[in-house]
């Protein structure tokens, strides 16, 4: 387990099963609509100085698969919402991200960041802890910047992480 | 019957499982405390067990009435016992935003019975990926379930249950009809009795639900022997301070009695199973 100076990028592959299978489900209900935009939307829409309470953000691709999920305990909203520059500001946030499948890959909790409304980033200046749902990964650092709509998160030094490796014994078993 | 797994076992199989735990997630020690103990006794009976509490009581009968430490908090602490204690959770949910929170933690998600036919809750929890629980509305037939499960089909869900929580009976009471159970379990979906909540008088306090909570043992009893695919009742360690459903609950103390009793029932009722 070595301190490690570091930036850590997941990018999620796309399934082409399951874009086909979210496809049908969204043409039964004839809506095609991305709940993602009008989250967005919604939230463009709320006063400066406004305060939200346990604001759930869920993000989702195109085809509606869940990417990305954020939880906000307590929001300000600190700027005007007509400028590019909207920004939420939150406190205890929790940011999951999602595989292929569905299942969640890591969850990281944050103790406070701003989200930029319109580029769908969170960017964390707070202490970040990061873990991977296998139980084999964990990182802490001193920041981030999350892209909700990908699911793609880099973590700003200094920053450490736990990688747990497979015993040999284990590899050969494999 | 359309079987699905739940932690280590497969819920629809011909051994009843239990859905056990308080109504109101109260404060995180009792949570623990009540998983705990709960924990213990069904390892010593050896019963198939998912612990529930709910993180919001959202349909109180008084506006004053406690409801809960909310979504985020309450599946963080749901989570946490499900992930030590190596037991499934569950707990109600009310609308599709808190589904996409609980999905990360809670094991089976619940449709509380006022909100048993909202397709869009059906249609967020079925997209969830978790198992989906609908407690049937007091206000429905047996036969009534048909359009709930066929929502859930809709939107690609095959891994849920209905759970019965009595009818309702004139003014503040229920009935539940144990022949309900047989019909609704020939529609191949796996089928729950909550025993506590059947015997609810809702309203029959004034501002406060009453009930018959000594009754619960009996209406579990009965439903054991008629043939369903798990129990739910509400347990707590002191009924009389609960913070919602008291009249209600089973205490904490009496719970391994009941339990089995129910098992020998069921042990009795069907040899093959």
């Amino acid at each position: 387990m070595k301190p490690l100076l570091l930036i850590l990028i997941f990018i999620l592959p796309s399934c082409q099963e399951e874009e086909k299978r979210v496809r049908s489900t969204m043409q039964k209900e004839g809506n095609t609509e991305n709940p993602s935009e009008k989250k967005k939307e919604s939230l463009l829409n709320v006063p400066a100085g406004a305060v939200i309470e346990d604001l759930i953000l869920p993000y989702y691709d195109d085809d509606q698969k869940k990417v990305s999920l954020l939880t906000i305990e307590e929001v300000t909203v600190a700027d005007d919402r007509r400028t590019d520059k909207t920004i939420l500001k939150g406190e205890n946030l929790k940011v999951w991200l999602f595989d292929e499948e569905g299942a969640i890959r890591t969850t990281t909790i944050i103790s406070s960041a701003d989200y930029l409304v319109n580029k769908e980033q969170l960017v964390a200046k707070s202490e970040v802890l990061m873990v991977g749902s296998d139980g084999k990964f964990a990182a802490k650092s001193k920041g981030g910047i999350f892209s909700l709509t990908t699911g793609q998160a880099i973590l700003l030094g200094p920053a450490t992480a736990q990688f747990k490796i497979p015993q040999k014994k284990d590899i050969k078993a494999q | 019957m359309n079987t699905f797994e739940l932690g280590n076992f497969t819920v629809g199989c011909g051994d009843p499982f239990f859905i056990l735990g308080p109504c109101g997630l109260e404060d995180e020690d009792f949570a623990w405390r009540m998983a705990r103990a709960l924990k213990e006794i069904a390892d010593r009976l050896e019963i198939k067990f998912v612990f529930k509490a709910s993180y919001d009581k959202a349909n109180r009968t008084s506006v004053d009435s406690y409801r809960g430490p909310g979504v985020q908090e309450g599946c963080r602490i749901l989570g946490e016992i499900g992930q030590n204690l190596g037991v499934p959770v569950t707990t109600d949910v009310h609308n599709p935003e808190e589904i996409e929170v609980a999905a990360t933690s809670i094991d089976l998600l619940q449709i509380p019975a006022f909100l048993c036919r909202q397709t869009d809750l059906l249609a967020a929890a079925a997209r969830s990926g978790r198992p989906v629980n609908v407690k049937k509305g007091q206000f429905l037939a047996p036969w009534d379930i048909d359009p709930i499960l066929g929502k859930l089909r809709h939107f690609d869900c095959n891994h849920f249950a209905i759970t019965e929580r009595g009818t309702t009976f004139g003014y503040n009471n229920l009935v539940a009809d144990m022949r309900s159970l047989p019909w609704m379990r020939e529609k191949g979906v796996p089928v729950i009795f909550d025993a506590t909540h059947s015997v609810q008088r809702p309203g029959g306090l004034g501002g406060t639900t009453g009930g018959d909570g000594e009754l619960a043992p009996v209406l579990a009893r009965s439903a054991i022997a008629a043939g369903v695919d798990g129990v739910f009742m509400e347990v707590h360690e002191n009924p009389a301070k609960a913070l919602s459903d008291g009249p209600n609950q089973i205490p904490l103390d009496q719970i391994e009695n009941v339990l089995t009793r129910l098992l020998a029932i069921h042990r009795a009722a069907h040899p093959k199973s």
